[in-house]
C-alpha cells in the first residue's frame, strides 16, 4: 500500500511537468493554430542558458533560472516575430515545418556551443522529507514537492490569467477567430507574440525543474516533449483543464507501468496511448461538445 | 465623413475593386449594393484595414486613414459588424459583448454601452451567460450588433445583416438600424443584398457591379429607376 502511495506520488511528479510542456504546447496552439515542435528544445536551450550563468559567470542558482525563463520568453517572441509570422499567411504545413527547422538548429547550436557531454545541474531545492504512513515510509524529495508547488500555481495562474484578464479574453478571442479579434481593434500580433513567449518559458520552467534527473544535454527534452504532445492530444489541444488532467494520468500511469509491469514499456505507453485515443476520442478526455450553430 | 476616392484593391492578381469613390455622410444611412462578388464586402474589409488597398484615399472626418492597422481604425470611431456575423462562439454572449469594448480605455464608458446593448436587445440580456455559439440566427446577428456598437462606433458599417434571416427578424434589425440612426445619430454604411429593404431605410445609395461603382444616387431615385428596379428590386 505504501509502495502504491509512493508510485502515485512520483506519477503525479512526472504528470505536472508533462501538464506544464503540455499547456505550453496547446496554448501555442489555441492562439496560432501551431504545433510547436521545436518547443522542447527551445526549453532544453534555456536550461543551458541558465547553465552557463550558474557554472561559468558563477550567478546564483535560483537567478540564473530566472534568467533562462525569460531568455525564453524572448526567445518565443522573437520567433514568432521574426520566424513564423513571415510564413503565415502560405500554409500551416510551413510553419509546421519551420518549427521543425527550428527543433534541428536549436539541437546543433546548443551541440556546438556545449558539446555533447551530460551536465549536471542542481535541484532547485535539496533535502527529502519522509513520511511514516501505515506500515512503512513515503520519501518525498523537496524538488519534487516544488515541482508540485510550482506547476499548480503556474496552471491556476495561467487559468485565472485566460479566464479574468482583458489580455486573456483578448488571447481566447483570437484563438476562435482571428480576423473578427482584429475588428475588434485587438491587436492580433501582438497576442500571437505574448502566447509564444508565455508558452515558451512554461517549456523554460519545466525543462529547467526536470534537468536535475535529465541531465543537462541537447535531447534532455525528448522525453518531455512526446509525454507532452501526448497530454495535449489526451486535452483534445484544447481544453486547457483536459490538458492538465491528461498529463497528471499520463504520469501515474506510466509509474504504475514501470513499477508493476516493466520499465521499458514507459515510452511505449505514452505512444500507445496517443494511437488509441485519436482512433477512439480525437476531441480528448473532456472534449466531444461543439457549440457552434451553423 | 467618410470619403473614399478611387480606390482600387488586388487579391493576387485579381482585380476586386477599381477606383471606387463613395461617400458615406454624418448623420445619414448610406448604402452599397451589388450582387455575389460585386465587391461590396472587400469594400468594408479595406475600410477597416483587413484589406490593404492598392491605390486610392479613404478619408475619415477629412484625414487620410488608409494604411492604418484595424486597431487604429476601431479608436477613430469606425467599426464593423462581419458578413456571417463572426461571434466568438465559446465566450459567453457578454464577454463577446466585453471584447466588443476591448479599445474603450473608460470602464464607465464599456459598462454604460453594455447597458444600451441590453437595452436595445432584452434577449441578450436574458441570455448573457450562454455561449455566443448556442443562439438562433438573429440573436447572433443581434449580438454582433451589439458588439459592434460596443466601442462607441460614429460610424457603424454592417455587411449584410439580413444574411439567412426570417423576414420578420429582418424587419426588426432595420427598424433598430432606423432607431440607431435617428436617436443616437449614428451614421451607418451598410451593404445589402436585400435591396428593397436597404433603399428604403437609406438616404443615399451606391450600386457595385464588378468592382466599380455602376450607379450612384439618392435612394428614392435610385428605387425609381427601371434598371435598378429589374436587376435588384425583381419588379
Amino acid at each position: 500500500m505504501t509502495n502504491f502511495i509512493q508510485q502515485i506520488l512520483l506519477g503525479l511528479r512526472d504528470g505536472s511537468l508533462f501538464s506544464l510542456v503540455a499547456l505550453g504546447i496547446v496554448l501555442i496552439f489555441k492562439t496560432t493554430g501551431v504545433v510547436n515542435f521545436a518547443y522542447g528544445n527551445m526549453g532544453m536551450f534555456s536550461v543551458y542558458i541558465a547553465y552557463t550563468f550558474l557554472i561559468y559567470a558563477q550567478v546564483p542558482l535560483w537567478l540564473s533560472a530566472l534568467i533562462a525563463i525569460l531568455f525564453a520568453f524572448f526567445l518565443g517572441v522573437a520567433v514568432e516575430r521574426g520566424l513564423l509570422r513571415q510564413v503565415r499567411n502560405m500554409s500551416h504545413s510551413a510553419m509546421l515545418i519551420l518549427t521543425l527547422g527550428i527543433l534541428m538548429i536549436l539541437e546543433g547550436l546548443s551541440l556546438q556551443i556545449w558539446q555533447q557531454d551530460y551536465r549536471n545541474f542542481p535541484n532547485m531545492v535539496g533535502g527529502a522529507r519522509i513520511i511514516n504512513f501505515l506500515d512503512g515510509r513515503i520519501i518525498l524529495r523537496n524538488q519534487d514537492i516544488l515541482v508540485f508547488v510550482v506547476a499548480a500555481v503556474i496552471m491556476l495562474g495561467l487559468f485565472a490569467y485566460l479566464k479574468f484578464t482583458k489580455v486573456g479574453l483578448a488571447i481566447r478571442a483570437t484563438s476562435q477567430n482571428e480576423r473578427s479579434a482584429k475588428l475588434m481593434g485587438i491587436k492580433v500580433g501582438l497576442i500571437f507574440a505574448v502566447s509564444w513567449g508565455i508558452g515558451t518559458a512554461l517549456s523554460s520552467v519545466a525543462a529547467i525543474l526536470a534537468a536535475p534527473r535529465t541531465l543537462v544535454h541537447p535531447n534532455m527534452m525528448l522525453s518531455l516533449q512526446i509525454h507532452g504532445l501526448t497530454a495535449a492530444i489526451l486535452g483534445g489541444f484544447e481544453s486547457l483543464p483536459g490538458t492538465v488532467l491528461g498529463g497528471l494520468l499520463l504520469g501515474i500511469v506510466e509509474q504504475l507501468v514501470a513499477n508493476y509491469i516493466s520499465d521499458e514499456l514507459r515510452l511505449a505507453i505514452a505512444l500507445v496511448i496517443i494511437l488509441v485515443l485519436l482512433m477512439v476520442k480525437p476531441s480528448g478526455l473532456l472534449g466531444g461538445k461543439s457549440v457552434e450553430r451553423v | 465623413m467618410l470619403k473614399i476616392e478611387n480606390l482600387s484593391v488586388y487579391y493576387g492578381y485579381v482585380r476586386a475593386l477599381k477606383e471606387i469613390s463613395l461617400e458615406a455622410r454624418e448623420g445619414e444611412i448610406t448604402c452599397l449594393l451589388g450582387a455575389n462578388g460585386a465587391g461590396k464586402s472587400t469594400t468594408l474589409q479595406t475600410i477597416s484595414s483587413l484589406v490593404k488597398a492598392r491605390s486610392g484615399s479613404i478619408k475619415f472626418r477629412g484625414v487620410e486613414i488608409g494604411g492604418h492597422d484595424s486597431a487604429k481604425i476601431v479608436d477613430l470611431g469606425i467599426t464593423q459588424c462581419p458578413e456571417g456575423r463572426q461571434l466568438f462562439p465559446s465566450l459567453s454572449v457578454q464577454d463577446n459583448l466585453v471584447i466588443g469594448a476591448y479599445k474603450v480605455k473608460n470602464r464607465s464608458e464599456a459598462l454604460e454601452n453594455r447597458s444600451t446593448v441590453y437595452e436595445l436587445f432584452p434577449i441578450l440580456s436574458e441570455r448573457r451567460r450562454q455561449l455566443a455559439g448556442t443562439l438562433s440566427g438573429g440573436e447572433q446577428q443581434m449580438l454582433a450588433i451589439g458588439r459592434a456598437l460596443m466601442a462607441s462606433p460614429s460610424l457603424l458599417m454592417l455587411d449584410e445583416p439580413s444574411l439567412g434571416l426570417a423576414p420578420k427578424i429582418t424587419e426588426q434589425i432595420f427598424d433598430l438600424l432606423i432607431k440607431l440612426n435617428k436617436e443616437k445619430n449614428l451614421t451607418i454604411l451598410l451593404v445589402e443584398q436585400n435591396a428593397n429593404a436597404a433603399l428604403k431605410i437609406s438616404t443615399e445609395a451606391y450600386i457595385l457591379e464588378t468592382g466599380s461603382i455602376a450607379l450612384h444616387g439618392s435612394s428614392e431615385s435610385l428605387a425609381k429607376n427601371d434598371l435598378v428596379r429589374e436587376k435588384y428590386l425583381g419588379a
